[in-house]
């Protein structure tokens, strides 16, 4: 592998031609690189180097071209570059440095280089200013009530939008650069008086330790850092909505937000928060906690429905009711597959038509539905390719695991394994699933923090979130991994 | 290690897949009849047949029957003639033979315990198997039409709800060893049953009519409450419950929570009959004379 010069160490001369020479030859290959020469009214030259889309070129020119075209006395007692930083240029953020490496980072993330002559020294000049998506609904995080403000792209922007939910010095952010090639400007996120310090530290060392090209996404930090990186299982919470960020940073979480993308992480990740919707908070508790306890439901339906149809009819026929046994019996005669690759077929078509729904256009996506569900299925049914009861069971399944997106890809894989294990031992089989996934489950961890924390250490504060939401007059406590500062409300 | 695992577990898993039993690769047994035929075991069976093509979609009824020596090698030479596997889970009916020996029904009971016909499927006494051709309304099968039937009568008459399997093997267990189950005849080609088969030792004994068979279940103290005829009109009686009150070297008294005379006569003459003919209904006996006062049982 070739390996990236590194310019943490190279220093620039007093030579401006030389210099911008060196910053041309880095570039030498990159074609939006912009430079500009300044004939200053001091009597000495300058130039001013940046990425074009990248930057505010209207802030460039007030800011940086304005006054030292127009400056006119230039005798103080400080040196060019800390005259020029501190008396002459209107932009807000401006670093001296001597090191290429802090110049070239600078560029790269919208900031504007101004070389001096015979300065040792240039200013990196903070006119970031490249387009955004702006603020829109997330497409997956809808909600009938409550805030509908998303994050977009830039990183910057998206603490912003976290910062105006959090009006308190308490609120820290810590910058990071992640990804050897991307350099990807990644924030920690948390208020200072709510966080477990040893949770924090846990996260950056584990964020030290990522050697990698490239990160383009928070699932790239999170494959990398998370506990058991063989678990079906979430082990990080990740949404678009700054109002869910700052709800979890006031429960003593942390958020790691990544430039380049609208999602961001909040850890550590409680089981319980598959079944928690971002409008929970929002409406009614009541209605919540019966929402929240039908996904629950939806979760052991999507997961089981096909498995204990398929123990039913093999193994447990007499426990079906008379007319629906032969019912059943009818319908699969002709069907030229065993009950078992029945399921296992529609289990896949059902996953490729869900699938195919969401990268298909909305418009076309909803003919899908119809085309995939209904004309299909009727049409397969009456040719006696599949059996209606199989059918129904498992798109009863598809549609209750619709139900918990967060657990899409566990219960994708659960269903198949527990419809293998009823076919080999009926509801034997389904039990014995079911008692290693809660076995599972019960030990997956979180940074460290057990998953089920709130059950494993049951307090009557710590289960008013779990399988209903209690109204906000009896949520007085944090959870409990918050450790310290755990009363909420008094 | 761990991929090997991995292989090997889901090659377990694949190759076991294949156990248990397709329901389309079965015949549902709806109701089944023994009866001794010269000595031999002769099994009826009567299933329901689902088409496997789609050129005649639906069901019917059919029967097949079989002889052996024993209860259990007909029921193995049944299934082994037909094209597809017998499936007792579904079984409605059970039927005993009217001329099956105290042996005959001890086997069958015994076998009853052991396959996997349901618990809960109704002991009926017959004649014969011809019961199974009976013409009925219902567009399942004889078996399920038949169970139909006694239900109806046992809502109206509030007896012989209380025939299935894990009862009558209650009732053998105790004292008297009696039981009762619904004795039912073809009369013009349809389903009758118009009365129940007593059973003394495992044989039928004593067939009663619809009257006798109320009082019989109001001494075995399973009667539901239903209608009862009393010369010519009709009368409803709520359920009833019956206790022995009071021993004294001959007689014994029961109470009872009837409040008509006449029915509690009439069921006090009743049990003395069955006395006589040396059916006992009740845990002690041995009495001559059995009375019942009118106090409510608590």
């Amino acid at each position: 592998m070739e390996k990236i010069r590194d310019y943490s160490n190279v220093t620039l001369g007093t030579n401006i031609d030389k210099n911008l020479q060196l910053i041309k030859d880095i570039f030498s290959k990159d074609t939006v690189l912009r430079n500009k020469r300044i004939g200053t009214g001091l009597g000495f030259s300058c130039v001013v180097l940046y990425f074009d889309g990248m930057v505010n070129v209207e802030l460039i020119n007030q800011a940086i071209v304005r006054p030292l075209v127009l400056a006119k006395n230039g005798n103080t007692a400080k040196s060019r570059e800390q005259f020029v930083a501190e008396d002459l240029l209107y932009a807000g953020e401006v670093k001296v440095t001597s090191k290429v490496g802090d110049m070239l980072s600078g560029m790269l993330y919208g900031d504007s280089l101004l070389l001096i002559e015979n300065c040792k020294n240039a200013l990196v000049i903070n006119t970031k200013g490249w387009r955004t998506r702006g603020i829109s609904e997330p497409q997956d995080e809808r909600v009938l009530q409550g805030p509908r403000e998303g994050f977009d792209e830039a990183a910057m922007f998206n603490l912003a939008l976290i910062r105006r939910k959090l009006l308190t010095p308490d609120f820290c952010s810590e910058m990071l650069r992640l990804g050897r090639r991307t350099d990807t400007v990644v924030f920690i996120c948390y208020l200072d008086s709510l966080v477990d310090k040893g949770l924090l530290k846990e996260l950056k060392k584990r964020l030290k330790k990522i050697d990698i090209d490239g990160i383009l996404d928070t699932n790239y930090i999170n494959e990398l850092i998370r506990d058991r990186k063989g678990s079906l299982f979430k082990t990080s919470g990740t949404t678009e909505r700054p109002d869910i960020v700052a709800a979890r940073l006031l429960e003593g979480r942390i958020a790691v937000i990544v430039d380049g993308t609208p999602v961001v992480m909040t850890l550590p990740y409680l089981f319980s928060e598959n079944f928690q919707s971002d409008e929970d908070y929002y409406i009614n508790y009541k209605i919540a906690s019966s929402a929240r306890i039908i996904r629950m439901v939806c979760f052991f339906l999507a997961v089981t429905v096909p498995a204990f149809f398929m123990a039913l009819v093999r193994f447990h026929f007499e426990l079906l009711p008379t007319a629906f046994a032969i019912s059943v019996a009818e319908s699969r005669g002709g069907v030229p597959f065993s009950a078992l690759s029945e399921s296992l077929l529609l289990i896949f078509i059902f996953e490729i038509l869900r699938e195919t729904g969401l990268r298909m256009p909305q418009s076309v996506g909803h003919a899908l539905s119809i085309v995939g569900g209904l004309v299909i299925g009727q049409a397969a049914v009456d040719a006696k390719i599949i059996s209606a009861p199989m059918l129904i069971a498992v798109a009863l399944a598809g549609i209750s695991g619709l139900m918990v997106p967060r657990l899409k890809a566990a219960v994708f894989y659960l269903r198949i394994i527990f419809v293998l294990l009823a076919s080999v031992m009926g509801v034997f089989g389904i039990l014995i699933g079911w008692t290693i996934t809660l076995i599972h489950i019960l030990s997956i961890t979180s940074l460290g923090v057990s998953s089920t924390i709130s059950l494993s250490n049951p307090t009557s504060q710590g289960l008013k979130d779990i399988f209903y939401r209690s109204s906000w007059v009896k949520m007085r406590e944090r959870p409990i991994f918050t450790r310290k500062n755990i009363i909420r409300k008094k | 290690m761990k991929r090997l695992i991995f292989i090997l577990l889901s090659s377990l898993l694949l190759l076991l897949s294949g156990c248990g039993r397709e329901p389309d690769k079965t015949f549902l047994v709806s109701a089944v009849c023994f009866e001794n035929k010269e000595g031999k075991i002769l099994v009826t069976a009567e299933y329901i047949s689902v088409s496997d093509t789609d050129v005649k979609e639906g069901y019917t009824a059919k029967t097949a029957s079989i002889e052996a020596e024993g209860v259990s090698a007909a029921v193995s030479r049944l299934s082994g003639d037909m094209t597809k596997v017998l499936s007792f889970s579904h079984c409605a009916v059970v039927m005993l033979g009217k001329n099956l020996t105290a042996q005959n029904t001890r086997d069958v009971l015994s076998f009853l315990k052991n396959e996997e016909i349901s618990l809960s499927a109704t002991l009926v006494c017959v004649d014969d198997a011809s019961v199974l051709n009976a013409e009925t309304d219902s567009n399942l099968s004889t078996g399920y039409a038949l169970v139909s039937l006694l239900k109806s009568r046992g809502e109206l008459f509030g007896y012989g709800t209380h025939t299935k399997i894990y009862e009558i093997s209650t009732a053998r267990k105790q004292k008297t060893n009696i039981f009762a189950i619904p004795y039912v005849t073809l009369k013009d080609k349809k389903l009758s049953a118009d009365g129940m088969m007593l059973y003394l030792d495992d044989t039928p004994r004593l067939k009663l009519d619809t009257k006798e068979s109320i009082y019989y279940a109001m001494a075995r103290n399973v009667y539901e409450g239903g209608m009862i005829e009393i010369e010519d009109r009709v009368e409803k009686q709520k359920a009833t419950k019956i206790k022995e009150k009071e021993q004294e070297k001959d007689n014994l008294t029961l109470s009872s929570n009837i409040e008509s005379e006449e029915i509690k006569n009439e069921l006090e003459a009743f049990i003395n009959e069955m006395q006589r003919k040396g059916i006992y209904l009740f845990s002690s006996h041995g009495f001559k004379n059995i009375k019942i006062e009118g106090e409510s049982p608590d």
